[in-house]
C-alpha cells in the first residue's frame, strides 16, 4: 500500500470522484436485495403500494410498514418449502462430497504424476466444465430416462457432479501445484508410503483449497435451476424449482417468492464471505489468484 | 481457453524422484489416483457427448422405449431452415455481446476506483460480491418484481427519470432484452470487478514508477503499462463470463420465457424449448451440438486474437 502511493495521484478531486462512483455502485448492488428483503416482511398491500410516477416525496412511504412473517409461514408450512430446502441441501452436499472426494485424489494424481497424454486429459477435464448446461442436459435426460434415474435425487446428484467434478478437480489441482514437492519427496525417502505422504503432508497443506472447492460446489448446485427442473423433477424439487412454481399463469405469489428468494440467497452470501479469500481463484478455476 | 489456463497453471517442474513413479499393475500410484475421477467423468460427460451426436441423427421417440428413427442430417437441415432458430442466434449475439461489454467496462472502472482506495476496499469488495451469490432464478424474479408496472421500484425510477416511456418493461419487445441484460449486469459485474482488481494489484510497481519518471501522463501509463500487463487476466475474465452467459437460460425462463413475440428467445433458450417443450430430443441435440461447436470456436478465436495482441506489445 505504501509503495503504491508513490505512483498514485493523491489529488483530492480523484478521491472525491472515487468515493462518489463507489457509493453509486454500492447502492446499485445492494438496493435490489434490500427491496426484496423489505418486501418479504411486508404485507402484500404494503409491498404493492408505491407512489405515483414522479411523486418523489411519496417514495419515503417505502419505510412505513409493520413487519410480518406471514410470507415465510405460508412458504414453509403451506407451500412445503422445508422439503425443497432439504432436497437442495442433500443434493448439493452429496454431489460436493463425491466431487471433492474424487476430485482431490484425481487432482493430486494429475499434479504429481507423469502422463503421456497429460495435456489432453487436462483439456478434456476443463472443457467439460465449459460446455453449456442446455447442451449437456439433452443427452443426459435421454440416458437417465433410459436407465430410470430421471426424477430422483440420486439422478440429480449425478447430474450436479457433471459440472462439479471437473470444477473441483481443476481447482484443487491448482492448490497441489503450488505446494513444494521437496517435502513429499523427503518424506518418501524416509520410508513413508504414498498414502502417508498424501494424507499427512499434501492433504493438510491443501486444506484451504479443498474447503473452498467444497463450498463452491455446494453453491453452484444449490443455485442451479435447469438440472433440478429437468433431471430432478417432482420428487427432487429444490428451492429454485419451487420458486418458479409460485408463478402461475393466473397469479404470481410475490410475497412467498420474495421470502423464498431470501431463504435461497442469504446462506449463499454467508458461504461466499466464508471463502472470500479463494473466491477469485475458485471462480476462474485457479487461473487468477489474489 | 484451455491453453491459457494451462500455461498459467503448469508451473510444476519436472519431477526427479523416479521411485515415486514406479508402476504397479501398469500404472503408477498417481495414475491409479486419477482413475476413479476419469471413469466417472467418462460416464457422465464423454458418454453423453457421444450420445448427443448420435441423437442428433435420429428422430428420438417421445415415449421412452419406443423405436428411434434414423434420419441422417435432416435435424440439422430443419434447423437451418427454421427462422426462429436463425433469429435466435442474432438475439443470443446481442444478449451475450452487450452484457459482456457492459460487464467488462463497468467491472474495469469499478476495479480501478477500488484500487484507488487506501482504506475500506476490502469490506467494500465483500459487499460488492453479494449479487454474484444470488441464484440466477432469484435474480430473474428480483428484477421481474422491480420492473413490475404497478408496484416495481425500478419501473417507478425509470418512469420518474423519464427514461422509460412505455407502460411495461418486460412486455415491450424493445425493452425486454435490455431488462434481462440489466439483470445480468447486476448479477455478474462483481465477477469482472474481482478478477480485474486481482489483475490491477499485480501490475508491477517498478514499471509504473519508471513510466512516471519518464514523464508519462496517467492515461499513457494506463495504455502502455497497465493494459499490457492485464491482457492474460482480461482474457480469462471475459472468456469465463462468455462461457457462463452461453450456459445459463434461467433468467430468460423466469423473466420472459422468450417473449414478447420471441424478442428474447435466444438460441440457447429455443434449444431448451425444442427439447423440453416440444420434446424433440433429436433436434435439440443437433441444436446443442451446433451451439457447443460455436462456443468452442468463439473461445479459441478470442484467445488467439488476445495472444497476438499480447505479443505485439
Amino acid at each position: 500500500m505504501a509503495a503504491e502511493s508513490i505512483v498514485q495521484e493523491k489529488k483530492p478531486i480523484v478521491m472525491v470522484v472515487t468515493v462518489i462512483v463507489l457509493i453509486i455502485f454500492f447502492l446499485w448492488s445492494i438496493t435490489p436485495l434490500f427491496i426484496m428483503l423489505m418486501s418479504s416482511i411486508k404485507t402484500e398491500r404494503a409491498a404493492f403500494s408505491i407512489p405515483e410516477v414522479g411523486d418523489i416525496r411519496g417514495a419515503f412511504g417505502f419505510f412505513k410498514f409493520t413487519p410480518t412473517l406471514e410470507h415465510y409461514k405460508e412458504l414453509l408450512i403451506n407451500e412445503g418449502f422445508l422439503t425443497y430446502v432439504w432436497h437442495g441441501i442433500v443434493a448439493a452436499i452429496s454431489s460436493a462430497i463425491i466431487s471433492v472426494g474424487l476430485g482431490t485424489l484425481g487432482a493430486f494424481g494429475l499434479s504429481r504424476g507423469r502422463f503421456k497424454q497429460e495435456d489432453n486429459i487436462s483439456f478434456w477435464i476443463i472443457s467439460t466444465r465449459m460446455a453449456p448446461a442446455v447442451v449437456v442436459i439433452v443427452p443426459l435426460y435421454y440416458i437417465f430416462r433410459k436407465i430410470g434415474m430421471l426424477q430422483s435425487i440420486p439422478g440429480l446428484i449425478l447430474a450436479y457432479t457433471t459440472f462439479n467434478l471437473p470444477f473441483a478437480l481443476w481447482l484443487i489441482k491448482g492448490f497441489f501445484d503450488d505446494l513444494p514437492v521437496e517435502i513429499e519427496e523427503a518424506a518418501f525417502v524416509d520410508g513413508d508410503t504414498h498414502w502417508k505422504v498424501f494424507g499427512k503432508i499434501a492433504l493438510p497443506l491443501a486444506k484451504p483449497g479443498i474447503v473452498a472447492a467444497f463450498v463452491l460446489c455446494v453453491l453452484l448446485s444449490w443455485n442451479d435451476f435447469l438440472f433440478a427442473a429437468i433431471i430432478g423433477g417432482a420428487p427432487a424439487k429444490t428451492v429454485p424449482v419451487g420458486i418458479t412454481e409460485l408463478q402461475t399463469t393466473s397469479y404470481i405469489k410475490w410475497g412467498p417468492i420474495n421470502a423464498a428468494t431470501i431463504i435461497l440467497v442469504v446462506p449463499m452470501i454467508f458461504l461466499g464471505i466464508l471463502i472470500r479469500k479463494y473466491l477469485v481463484q475458485g471462480l476462474t478455476m485457479g487461473a487468477v489468484r489474489e | 481457453m484451455a491453453d491459457s489456463a494451462m500455461e498459467l497453471n503448469n508451473n510444476v517442474g519436472e519431477r526427479q524422484l523416479s521411485v515415486l513413479h514406479k508402476r504397479r499393475y501398469g500404472l503408477s500410484f498417481y495414475g491409479w489416483m486419477v482413475i476413479p475421477a476419469v471413469i466417472l467423468l467418462l460416464a457422465i460427460t464423454l458418454y453423453p457427448f457421444f450420445w448427443m451426436i448420435v441423437m442428433s441423427l435420429f428422430k428420438v421417440a417421445v415415449r421412452p422405449g419406443a423405436k428411434n428413427e434414423f434420419v441422417w442430417l435432416s435435424n440439422y437441415l430443419q434447423l437451418f431452415k427454421d427462422h426462429t432458430w436463425i433469429k435466435g442466434w442474432w438475439i443470443q449475439a446481442k444478449y451475450v455481446g452487450i452484457s459482456l461489454t457492459i460487464e467488462f467496462l463497468l467491472g474495469f472502472v469499478i476495479a480501478m476506483f477500488l484500487n484507488n482506495l487506501k482504506r475500506g476496499a476490502n469490506i467494500l469488495t465483500t459487499i460488492f460480491l453479494f449479487p454474484m451469490m444470488v441464484a440466477p432464478v432469484a435474480v430473474g424474479f428480483l428484477y421481474t418484481y422491480l420492473y413490475n408496472a404497478s408496484f416495481g421500484w425500478y419501473y417507478w425510477i425509470l418512469r420518474t427519470l423519464g427514461i422509460l416511456k412505455g407502460a411495461t418493461i418486460l412486455g415491450d419487445a424493445n425493452w425486454a432484452l435490455a431488462g434481462i441484460i440489466m439483470a445480468d449486469v447486476w448479477n455478474w459485474t462483481p465477477f469482472m470487478t474481482l478478477v480485474l482488481l486481482a489483475g490491477l494489484k499485480k501490475v508491477p510497481l517498478d514499471q509504473l514508477e519508471a513510466a512516471k519518471c519518464d514523464g508519462a501522463k496517467p492515461f499513457r501509463r494506463f495504455i502502455d503499462v497497465v493494459l499490457p500487463n492485464m491482457v492474460p487476466i482480461i482474457v480469462i475474465g471475459v472468456l469465463i463470463r462468455f462461457m457462463d452467459i452461453m450456459r445459463y437460460i434461467d433468467k430468460i425462463f423466469v423473466m420472459t420465457t422468450g417473449g414478447p413475440a420471441g424478442a428474447t428467445k435466444t438460441q440457447a433458450y429455443y434449444l431448451f424449448q425444442i427439447a423440453f417443450s416440444y420434446f424433440e430430443l433429436g433436434r435439440g441435440a443437433a441444436s446443442g451440438f451446433v451451439l457447443l461447436l460455436i462456443t468452442i470456436f468463439m473461445a479459441m478465436l478470442f484467445v488467439n486474437i488476445m495472444k497476438k495482441k499480447g505479443v505485439q506489445r
